[in-house]
């Protein structure tokens, strides 16, 4: 703290117009010769000793307004800002205020009307738009261009992110605030780390191929030796598949949506890591099983 | 396939019968299904969430039949006709106490031409009400077999499947006849 002080004090002293003297800056200065005697005193001869009207007082002054400026605003007593009016007690308190309000007020004053501006601005935003193409502000129209931002607001949403409830009133006005920016990002990291599914897919939704809730596949031999088997998922597919598993029960035991693990067996597929079992043509008739399928189904299960 | 309204003992029912655990593709379904709306309200919850389950059954060294439990929720709807795509026939599960409950299923697979019977769980092991009733309050054909079962019975559970074999055979061979 101390050293942050000697700079302050150097750097204010300097460009500082010179004050009344006062006997806070001598105390302030005899706590600090002890501790580094010898700078002080190469450096300080011209203001350690100062001429009265050269009073240490601005120094100790500004230090207070260079730490403040520093470590002020919220949450300034984490950095132990107590020692300010501790060091500023007495008589300079009294210029103290009005010295800090110059500096503090402001900044309090955007910090925490900011947002309320802003909201402010999306109130009156959202009444404007609310009341349909008659309202034509420039700096609205400028800000959405023409024939884009309509369709954001009909409850189309292009980001993947899901939205909360507030989202809906949300979305236009971070759009309108795009420019000045000070609104803060929603942050994502609300939302789960999971990998999103589309990410898995690389987008895909569709599989390579048809496949089937139960169409069985398993690994080939290709699949076995799972060198060169880079992608995670392809590699936890040929684990499963050691055994023929359906597509189901592939996405159950990844925990994946089904979509996705239809895409992603097409893909493995495609490697040729799994072999998909077809059914037998004489099994199906048309999108029915056919009769002698079922018969076996039956006496099968009067079997178990 | 099994179907039916929400809670009426599909998962009981796979379970039973399949030589695995019943599988869901998604594994907090039981406690997210508790609440369906605070579900809803999470669309990323919902949208990876599959709830489905299934069950396995091998009958034969190349025959393995896959016991599908339907999702409950209408949300799943899409997962319908995935699952009643290739399926040899469905079992609609019954609480009689919440009969309304099963006319989605059973509008569903008249649409889609499924054969289907209708099983009554007995949940307390009594029948509340005589089949013909249901059958009534149904309102589905006289070819439609109703039984009751027991969903936590095996053998309740293998005989529901069997009749549904059965009725799919009759089914498709009167198809084939004309």
């Amino acid at each position: 703290m101390d050293s942050g002080h000697s700079r302050g004090d150097r750097r204010w002293d300097r460009g500082q117009q010179p004050r009344p003297p006062d006997e806070q800056d001598g105390r302030a200065d005899e706590a600090w010769r002890p501790i580094r005697p010898s700078k002080r005193v190469d450096r300080g001869s011209d203001w350690l000793y100062p001429s009265d009207e050269e009073a240490g007082d601005p120094a100790d002054f500004s230090v207070s307004e260079y730490r403040e400026r520093l470590l002020g605003g919220p949450g300034s007593e984490l950095y132990g800002s107590h020692d300010v009016p501790h060091r500023d007690s007495g008589p300079p308190e009294r210029e103290h205020p009005d010295f800090s309000s110059g500096y503090h007020v402001p900044y309090a004053e955007n910090s925490l009307s900011g947002p309320n501006e802003f909201a402010r601005d999306f109130d009156r935003y959202d009444d404007d738009f609310g009341r349909g193409p008659a309202d034509t502000g420039e700096w609205r129209t400028g800000d959405f261009g023409t024939g884009r931002f309509p369709p954001v607001d009909d409850g189309f949403r292009p980001s993947p992110v899901p939205r909360q409830s507030s989202g809906d009133t949300f979305g236009p006005q971070r759009i309108d605030l795009g420019g000045s920016g000070p609104v803060p990002e929603e942050t994502p990291s609300e939302s789960s780390g999971l990998v999103r599914p589309y990410f898995r897919t690389k987008g895909r939704t569709r599989p390579s191929q048809d496949l089937a809730i139960e169409t069985l596949i398993s690994t080939s031999e290709r699949g076995r030796r799972l060198d060169g088997v880079r992608v995670p998922e392809h590699k936890h597919i040929c684990g499963l598949c050691l055994d023929t598993r359906s597509v189901a029960e592939v996405a159950a035991l990844l925990k994946m949506p089904l979509g996705v693990v239809r895409v992603l067996v097409g893909d493995v597929a495609g490697l040729g890591l799994v072999l998909v079992h077809s059914p037998n043509t004489n099994t199906m008739v048309g999108d029915r099983p056919s009769i002698e399928f079922m018969e076996r189904v039956l006496s099968g299960l009067r079997r178990i | 396939m099994v179907a039916g309204g929400f809670g009426v003992g599909k998962t009981t029912l796979v379970g039973a019968v399949s030589e695995i655990d019943p599988l869901t593709t998604e594994a907090s379904m039981t406690e997210a299904s508790v609440s369906v709306d605070d579900l809803s309200a999470t669309p990323q919850k919902a949208t990876t969430t599959v709830a489905m389950d299934f069950g396995r059954i091998s009958l034969d060294s190349d025959l393995v039949l896959y016991v599908f439990g339907t999702p409950g929720q209408h949300r799943f709807w899409f997962m319908w006709d995935d699952l009643a795509k290739g399926a040899i026939g469905a079992v609609v599960l019954v609480d009689t106490r919440r009969l309304a409950d099963a006319f989605p299923s059973i509008d569903f697979f008249e649409n889609r031409k499924l054969p289907y019977i209708v099983a009554i769980n007995c949940f307390d092991r009594l029948l509340h009400h005589s089949i013909e009733d249901v059958r009534h309050a149904l309102t589905i054909s006289p070819s439609v077999p109703i039984m009751a079962c027991d969903a936590r019975q095996r053998d309740s559970a293998k005989q529901v499947l069997i009749s549904v074999v059965q009725h799919a055979i009759a089914h498709d061979s009167a198809l084939q006849a004309g």
